[in-house]
């Protein structure tokens, strides 16, 4: 057999331009920057969530409410819960691209564990895409609290016991039977209904939570809030016994007429189908990096063991495998790649807006003034974003982003499947240990063919997005178009 | 088939499908959960209606039908729970592949399982005065632990099989750690360390360890990869008219057609080879074909299933993810699907 090359052959070993080669003419700043969010990655990875992913799985079997809170702590010390917290709230600015490369390394070693920290970032998706409204409240409390070792995680309730696919997809959601009520009320508003399969549920501090205010119309008042989970009414209910991903729990989310005051309404009132979009465009390409990620650990591992099988390795079958798996597990890289920087390329102008970047220099004790606060909250702030989102991008933009995205996610989920499948079957029953590690990624796979929407409905979003070339209306309506509309 | 023995395959058959409606798929998570007591309940229910001596004559006390039969039956039980049914199929197997003193010594309600020893490294027999001793060490034996004996059979034990209870000097049974499907047959590795072989002739076998016994067990594995495939259909079809997204049944949506018509397409393709052709043929190519044909088929069929029920499906409590992992054992046993796809190639001649 001949040697072996430089880099190695386990994909976990090789350098960030290895693994995207495209960043050997990209700047050196991006690379630089997204190389040490992927060592500090995978550092937390390899030391601390590697050793002990078989055992939380089998814990989390015994008990779904099982949840390491020792491991999220070390994941505060590599910053990982406000590596997408905007740096003017104290976090790090980063932006899809960074989460992708972190949930990949994550998800290698445990894609439960990673997923406690993915469905914290859809939780606070919500909120850095409505505007600066939240920089000083939730934000920078998760920000600080990780900076002293206190883990603040959130959550992001959507899908509802009667309403899946139909909660994603405003054409479905008017025809579905969306069953949980915002009230206005004096103040703010009452949330009633329950929502389902949520990850961190159960764990989130705060949870972002869409409701319509008119069931009649849910797909036109259709809004986000944040939610304090200590609020008088919220309650968790099941936590669901899951086939995989079990170190981060999937609750069911009870909202019995529960206050949310007017400041925590999440972007404005009847944006919420446009937000959700927004929110998919950016999460759909996370859940690709997590499927890429199951996919490369079960990669690194069979390949690992095959080292000490010449007499299987020297088979053309097992290489004509493995071959096939290094070729799968490289285009869901690019693609989940591809999606991110669409992304970050359309938000981009947004971010770096004047007004944007002024408020970003406002000194954080000057922006929770009274008065600065209450403008900051206010309906006319709310405009001002809308208004800022149409100046910056189009709904064409966004459309395409979420396609990709979209795309994305449905090849690199179907990676994912095919290349733990092939695997556990390269293996076979007599690998000993790591039969069990490829079991579990094989039945973590499973879940990204469902979540963030099934792969059907992601295709779907490809077909209208890019086959057909739809425009949608992704961006939330602009003042003129919003007579009528408030509750 | 005798009109006399068609009957009594209707009848036997029709049994295990009651007995499986009745007790075994109301079960099944309980069996999932490898509950011991569960599946005591199950086992007698099955040895009840004889489902423990398909294969041997009366004179054994045995209902005298054919490997045709007993897959028919493995199969309407596997579309309960895939780990009893291959409890069942391998009891059966063994008590085939073991010498008529043995298998008289099996008591009512024991069960037995079958090691089918690896090519490499082989087991070692060493001959001695009088007898022989094996050696060596056997992985992945689905049924062994808690059973009351297993039939190990090696190219070294020539075609008789060799019947070793759990407390036989020099045998260790080993659990293994985790097991994902057919959790109602747990696994163990056989080590054997000088066992005596004071049956078996230490002749090898011309062909290999019990040629007819793999080629049963292959058969039989298919037919439980068909019978799950068929409950996760039943099951997807079932819950395709009852769930709806978008204001109708999600039946009505092309995307979820599609799906069901994969699955459905899956089924029909595997019936015919999974049904009749893997034993009846008596062919080791097509027992081989059947089981990665099958196998194939079952982890696609469940895996849509899962995908039809959507995020429900991935919770345990609507027993189809379960499906899925029995479906994945399917194409790991008795080897992985790619080893038997290399095997499948050797069953056949150069054309002339």
């Amino acid at each position: 057999m001949s040697e072996r090359g430089a880099s190695g052959t386990a994909s976990a070993s090789r350098s960030l331009v290895e693994a995207f080669p495209r960043f050997r003419a990209g700047d050196r700043s991006t690379v630089r920057v997204l190389g040490d969010v992927r060592e500090r990655a995978r550092a937390f990875a390899q030391q601390h969530v590697q050793p002990l992913a078989l055992e939380i799985d089998r814990r989390a079997a015994a008990d779904p409410r099982y949840v390491d809170w020792d491991l999220i702590r070390a994941g505060c010390e590599h910053g990982l819960l406000s590596l997408a917290i905007p740096t003017a709230a104290s976090g790090q600015g980063g932006l899809a691209r960074e989460m992708c490369v972190a949930l990949e390394e994550l998800c290698a070693a445990c894609p439960g564990v990673g997923n406690i920290f993915g469905a914290h970032g859809l939780g606070l998706l919500p909120l850095l895409a409505t505007g600066v409204t939240h920089w000083d409240g939730v934000l920078r409390d998760i920000a600080v609290a990780e900076r002293q070792g206190r883990p603040v995680l959130m959550a992001c309730a959507v899908t509802e016991p009667d309403a899946g696919t139909d909660v994603e997809e405003a054409d479905l959601m008017r025809r579905g039977r969306i069953t949980s009520q915002a009230r206005p009320v004096t103040g703010g508003w009452r949330l009633t209904g329950t929502k389902r399969f949520i990850s961190n549920g159960s764990l989130a501090e705060w949870i972002t939570v869409c409701m319509p205010f008119d069931p009649q119309r849910p797909a036109e008042t259709w809004t986000c809030f944040l939610v304090d989970a200590r609020s008088e009414g919220f309650s968790v209910g099941r936590v669901e016994h899951k086939m995989g991903q079990r170190a981060c729990p999937a609750a069911e989310l009870v909202f019995d007429d529960v206050f949310v005051p007017d400041d925590l309404v999440v972007g404005r009132p009847g944006d919420g189908m446009p937000t959700t979009y927004l929110v998919l465009a950016a999460s759909r390409p996370a859940v690709a990096a997590i499927a890429t990620g199951i996919a490369r650990g079960a990669y690194d591992r069979v390949l690992t063991w095959l080292e000490h099988e010449p007499a299987l390795l020297g088979r053309q079958q097992v290489q004509l495998a493995l071959a096939r798996m290094e070729e799968e597990i490289h285009l869901a890289r690019q693609s989940y790649l591809d999606a991110a920087t669409e992304l970050d390329v359309m938000i981009s102008p947004a971010l770096r807006h004047p007004l944007v970047r002024a408020m970003g220099l406002v000194p954080p004790a000057a922006r929770r003034v009274p008065r600065v606060r209450r403008w900051i909250t206010s309906p006319r702030s709310g405009q001002a974003t809308v208004a800022l989102l149409h100046r910056t991008m189009t709904n064409r933009a966004v459309t395409r982003s979420l396609a990709l995205s979209s795309l994305a996610k449905a090849h690199a989920a179907d990676v994912a499947m095919s290349v733990t499948g092939l695997a556990l079957e390269l293996a076979g029953l007599d690998s000993g240990d790591i039969r069990a590690e490829l079991e579990k990624l094989w039945r973590d796979a499973k879940l990204t063919q469902i979540y963030e929407g099934t792969n059907q409905l992601n295709r779907l979003t490809v077909y209208r997005g890019l086959s057909r070339g739809e425009t949608m209306q992704a961006l939330p309506p602009s003042r003129r178009d919003l007579v009528g509309r408030q509750p | 088939m005798s009109a006399t023995t068609t009957d009594l395959h209707d009848e036997m058959v029709g049994a295990v499908r009651d007995l499986t409606r009745r007790e075994v798929t109301p079960c099944a998570a309980a069996l999932d959960a490898s509950d011991r007591e569960t599946f005591a309940h199950c086992w007698a229910s099955a040895c009840a209606i004889g489902l423990d001596r398909v294969l041997l004559n009366d004179k054994l006390g045995g209902a005298g039908l054919g490997p045709a039969e007993l897959l028919a039956m493995v199969e309407e039980m596997a579309a309960g729970d895939a780990g009893l049914a291959i409890a069942v199929l391998l009891h059966n197997v063994a008590l085939a592949a073991l010498p008529a003193e043995a298998v008289a010594a099996v008591a009512d309600g024991e069960r037995w399982s079958v090691a089918l020893a690896p090519q490499a490294p082989p087991l070692a027999l060493g001959v001695m005065t009088g007898s022989a001793r094996v050696s060596g060490r056997i992985p992945f034996v689905p049924g062994a632990l808690g059973a009351d004996g297993v039939a190990i059979l090696a190219p070294c034990l020539g075609s008789a099989a060799l019947g070793l209870r759990p407390t036989a000097p020099g045998l260790t049974i080993q659990p293994n750690p985790s097991q994902m499907g057919w959790r109602a047959a747990p696994a163990a590795t056989l080590v054997l360390d000088g066992v005596d072989n004071a049956v078996a002739t230490p002749v090898p076998h011309p062909v290999g360890p019990g040629a007819e016994t793999t080629r049963l067990v292959r058969a039989g594995v298919a037919v439980v990869a068909r019978g799950i495939a068929r409950r996760a259909w039943e099951l997807a079809l079932d819950y395709a008219h009852s769930r709806h997204q978008g204001g109708v049944p999600i039946i009505e949506h092309g995307a979820v057609r599609d799906l069901l018509a994969g699955m459905a397409a899956h089924l029909e393709g595997v019936g015919p080879v999974a049904m009749s052709g893997a034993w009846l043929a008596g062919d080791d190519g097509r027992a081989l074909a059947a089981k990665v044909l099958a196998s194939d088929a079952a982890v696609a069929v469940t895996s849509d299933a899962v995908q039809v029920f959507g995020g429900a499906g991935y919770m345990c409590e609507t027993g189809v993810e379960k499906l899925m992992r029995d479906a994945m054992y399917c194409r790991l046993y008795p080897e992985p699907n790619w080893l038997a796809r290399d095997q499948l190639v050797g069953c056949f001649e150069r054309p002339r």
